[in-house]
């Protein structure tokens, strides 16, 4: 996906590599997103990792998870509002 | 995956029904006329929304700005999660009870499969990206996420059992890196008779390649493959896919997973369907649409289970092979399905094939695998190709050229401006796309201004009493032309207030049997429902009765505040089964005569394509049925939808005897149409053909020129011949145009101009007062609106005038707005390099837009596109 949201995510990423201190604090970062999605619920996990690890699409979701295509999105819902909620600090303490 | 492990599947609705509605709901930021479900403005985001969901996300957008911000936050967040799973190939663990499972059916499997065969099968193919267009076919659609969806079907077909999906992707990096690579090499080129014909015989063929899931190849649209009905794809392809099957297939799958798809129910019933499908298949070779409808349609709507035919079938009849899946694919029928297919096509009118064909594609593409044309490669650089496809679809049309500028026109030559209304944004959210997402400068063809102008909202009152439009016409200085004045002519249609509708009492008997699969059946029906609880208000009642093989209310007469559930019971609509239209009505008008409201709008609305199969089915039987439920004063619209099993006369004649009106419904704008004259009539469109006509007074003005709506000008004859069509526009809407006019006494000055007639009345050598009344009035335009009442033949005439400008009447914001308008109109002339805008300046209209914004959303995404926009041209 090349829209402008992920393009500034990558250059925030990339301008915040090249400085030491600040390639730290983007590792710290990630690490706690890493943490964030391994909170999630079993379920809802599994729909991130699948749909965003391995770009699944939501039907395809609901096949591999038996679940209905309505169950995934709500799942996916909700995963990506508990990740916004922890990212929105971290975004907070960069700027 | 087993039910066991997967608490939550037993209630699915569970989170639909508490979790999930205690979150913010879009409802309770709307005025009621939103009509989809939170989740949707994540998959929204996500680019998941099938197009009419999207549609209505996109609608809800339009009200309610802060949810663009919601939708960016979202993707915001998911590219960010996506790109650390990118970055982490080790990956992030699955729950553990959950995951040891997998893992166990990855131990047998990941040893086999080593980087050696990933290398190899790597560099001994051709990716797709590599080939040329024409092996990929006119309608190929590479993209991304069907690669995706081929390397699930590879994933579930090649690892022996439903799990296998889990245990590739468990056992990343490897099994990531290998299929990512696989479903990469599996682009193949196939026709679609190729295509359908394997759908078909793919889970009955045990030739070895029968591993392949048909949806592997439901993706390969494409016209430009081979035609040669079962040819096998490309040979280099095929190569691996086999290749990658084999590795698959061979590899000895854990026993605790061969157990339980031998236990497997659904794996057996499986095999049972495909027989029956088999036998259907050779008794229907003469109606094979038929056959696809009832048969293989319902099949795939079976997804989950269509996954595991091949391979999870094949091995619950074959415990004793493990280590061999084609073993236990001997369960198949062995029927010769390829040349029995063969020949029912050249049985068949071969064009009619070929529609049929193309409509089960259409509908397995549709119900199965989304909707999803775009090709992969561009959708990563174009991530709302929805808007890309709009305007693609709108590029086909007459409306891509390159409108011309249009020059001065002296009034003295033609006095009269005429043109259509146009209430189309669509070019305003090109330009955005362009901008703000493509980082290119729009090409001039599709810079419509009046659609920019269009796209905002303004605080035009409307009119009062019994008229349907207001006109606010307001002059001042030409922001690019000093000499210049400019006219902003504000259209307001009436508002009409909810209130003054009657109460509703709706009953939808929506006929969901197999036959209504297609995309342009029950999806539409859905669309059309959810255009029409748009309208609802809390007094109207709405019911949704569904039948197939039976009827059934899944919907008791609802109010139209409980706009939530109404809509929750549209989305679970689901087709299958047989038609017992008969059961159904009944039903519909027990409903509609237990909630009637006296003197309101009491109405059965029959959504169905006629295919009455069961039950009363002759149409004699449901005439005199209708006859009698007819006399309870409950009116009856009947939709028609699709055009497979559309059994016009049965109902053209229910209708008839059903005190009902009868349209067709075959696309979205037809649905609107209908929703709009139908249901709701006069409600939702105040006028049709409303046409605009501006005289200009040659005593003040000595030329004009209408910016935009180059191509919705019309004769001035036009103006008065209720026979010529022209626009319709809703309660509520609005439509703003700009004049820029040269006064008399500049004209000098216009560029382009040509010289003034030298014997045409009012020409400089004849007295100015020749014009008549225009010396001895302050007018400078007269402006006159035709329109017709929805329901009338006839038009009305509306009439304004501009005075001079000191005595102008000013709304409170109207500054502003005019401000605004000539900000979007200046944007527009520098995005189009006009030559007729000498002092235009980027600077100065940029200023101006700021200071006009204000808080409004949409205009304050305007100016960030205008500043993108200059930077883009390097100003």
């Amino acid at each position: 996906m090349a829209h402008s949201s992920h393009e500034l995510a990558t250059e925030s990423i990339a301008s915040l590599e090249a400085d030491p201190q600040l390639a730290l604090a983007a590792k710290e970062q990630r690490e706690s997103l890493e943490a964030s999605i391994g909170r999630l619920p079993v379920l809802e996990k599994e729909a991130v990792l699948l749909r965003l690890g391995q770009g699944l699409s939501y039907k395809q979701i609901a096949q591999v998870m038996e679940l209905s295509v309505s169950h995934v999105g709500v799942l996916l819902h909700q995963a990506l509002g508990k990740l916004r909620a922890t990212m929105n600090p971290d975004r907070r303490s960069q700027s | 995956m087993s039910n066991t492990n997967n608490p939550d599947k037993q209630n699915p609705d569970k989170y639909t029904s508490d979790k999930y509605t205690s979150e913010p709901h879009p409802s309770d930021r709307s005025s009621g006329t939103y009509i989809f479900e939170p989740w949707h403005l994540t998959a929204y985001a996500l680019d998941e929304l099938d197009d009419s969901t999207r549609a209505s996300v996109d609608a809800w957008l339009v009200q309610h700005p802060e949810g663009h911000k919601e939708v960016e936050a979202t993707r915001l967040v998911a590219d960010r999660v996506e790109q650390e799973l990118g970055r982490l190939p080790e990956g992030l663990e699955l729950d553990p009870a959950r995951a040891s499972r997998i893992q166990e059916a990855i131990a047998s499997t990941h040893t086999e499969i080593g980087f050696d065969g990933i290398q190899a099968t790597e560099v001994s193919l051709p990716s797709p990206d590599s080939m040329p267009d024409s092996m990929l076919g006119a309608n190929s659609s590479v993209s991304k996420r069907n690669r995706r969806r081929r390397f699930l079907m590879v994933m579930a077909t090649g690892a022996a059992a439903g799990l296998g999906g889990f245990a590739f992707w468990a056992s990343r990096p490897i099994g990531d890196r290998f299929l990512r690579t696989l479903s990469t090499e599996i682009q193949t080129p196939a026709s679609s008779i190729e295509y359908f014909e394997r759908s078909l015989e793919i889970v009955e063929h045990d030739d070895g390649q029968s591993q392949v899931d048909p949806l592997v190849r439901g993706r390969s649209s494409g016209t430009g493959g081979n035609p040669v009905v079962g040819e096998p794809m490309g040979l280099s392809s095929r190569g691996t896919l086999d290749g990658a099957s084999d590795k698959f297939s061979y590899n000895a799958p854990d026993k605790a997973l061969m157990s339980r798809l031998q236990e497997g129910e659904a794996a057996r019933e499986l095999v049972e369907q495909v027989e029956q499908k088999v036998e259907q298949r050779e008794k229907q070779q003469a109606s094979e649409l038929r056959f696809s409808k009832d048969s293989l349609g319902k099949n795939v709507e079976k997804t989950s289970d269509f996954l595991r035919m091949p391979s999870g079938g094949g091995l619950g009849a074959s415990p004793a092979s493990p280590s061999s899946l084609r073993g236990g694919l001997e369960v198949w029928p062995k029927k010769e399905l390829t040349k029995s297919a063969t020949q029912s096509d050249s049985k068949t009118d071969l064009s009619l094939g070929l529609e049929k064909i193309k409509l089960a594609e259409r509908r397995i593409q549709g119900e199965v695998l989304g909707d999803r044309e775009f090709p992969d490669d561009l959708l990563s650089n174009v991530p709302s190709r929805r808007k890309e496809n709009l305007d693609l679809d709108r590029a086909a049309g007459d409306r891509s050229d390159s409108l011309p500028e249009t020059p001065f026109e002296s009034v003295l030559k033609e006095p009269l401006s005429t043109f259509s209304i146009d209430v189309d944004t669509a070019s305003y959210s090109k330009l955005r796309q362009y901008v703000l997402e493509n980082k290119v400068v729009p090409p001039p063809a599709t810079i419509r201004i009046e659609e920019w102008l269009n796209y905002f909202d303004y605080g035009y009152p409307g009119p009062v009493g019994d008229d349907p439009f207001a006109a606010h016409l307001r002059m001042g200085d030409c922001p690019w032309n000093a000499k210049h004045k400019l006219v902003r002519v504000a259209i307001q249609a009436k508002k009409v207030a909810n209130e003054e509708r009657p109460n509703s009492n709706l009953v939808f008997l929506i006929d969901v049997s197999g036959s209504m699969a297609d995309a342009n059946k029950l999806p539409l029906v859905k669309k059309t429902l959810g255009l029409l609880l748009a309208q609802l208000r809390p007094q109207d009642r709405v019911a949704i009765v569904v039948y197939a093989g039976a009827a059934g209310c899944v919907l008791p007469s609802t109010g139209g505040d409980r706009k939530d559930q109404i809509l929750a019971s549209i989305n679970e609509l689901q087709s299958g089964g047989s038609t017992n239209g008969g059961q159904g009505i009944e039903l519909a008008y027990k409903i509609a005569k237990e909630n009637f409201i006296p003197g309101g709008v009491n109405r059965v609305v029959l959504c169905t394509d006629g295919d009455f199969n069961v039950g009363v089915t002759g149409t004699p039987a449901l005439v005199s049925m209708m006859q009698e439920q007819a006399k309870s004063n409950v009116f009856l619209t009947c939709l028609g939808y699709g055009i497979g099993n559309y059994n016009d006369s049965m109902m053209e004649q229910v209708s008839n005897q059903g005190n009902g009106t009868y349209a067709m419904v075959d696309s979205e704008l037809e649905a609107r149409r209908v929703m709009n004259e139908q249901l709701s009539g006069t409600l939702m469109t105040v006028a049709k053909d409303v046409k605009i006509q501006v005289e200009f007074n040659p005593a003040k003005v000595h030329s004009y020129r209408l910016i935009g709506y180059e191509n919705r000008r019309l004769a001035a004859a036009d103006f008065n011949n209720d026979k010529k069509d022209a626009g319709e526009i809703g309660a509520g809407h609005r439509v703003t145009a700009l004049y820029e006019i040269v006064p008399v006494g500049q004209d000098g000055t216009i560029p382009g101009s040509v010289d003034d007639l030298r014997y045409a009345k009012g020409s400089p050598e004849s007295p100015r007062a020749a014009a008549g009344l225009g010396e001895a009035s302050n007018e400078w335009m007269f402006l006159k609106i035709r329109s017709k009442r929805p329901e009338s033949s006839e038009s009305t005439k509306q009439e304004f005038t501009l005075g001079e400008v000191a005595n102008q009447r000013a709304y409170e914001g109207e500054q502003g707005d005019y401000d605004w308008a000539t900000s979007v109109a200046e944007f527009g002339l520098l995005m189009r390099r006009s030559e007729l805008a000498p002092e235009m300046q980027w600077e100065k209209m940029l200023g101006r837009a700021m200071d006009s914004a204000g808080q409004d959303a949409y205009r304050r995404e305007c100016v960030l596109i205008m500043q993108r926009a200059r930077d883009l041209m390097g100003k």
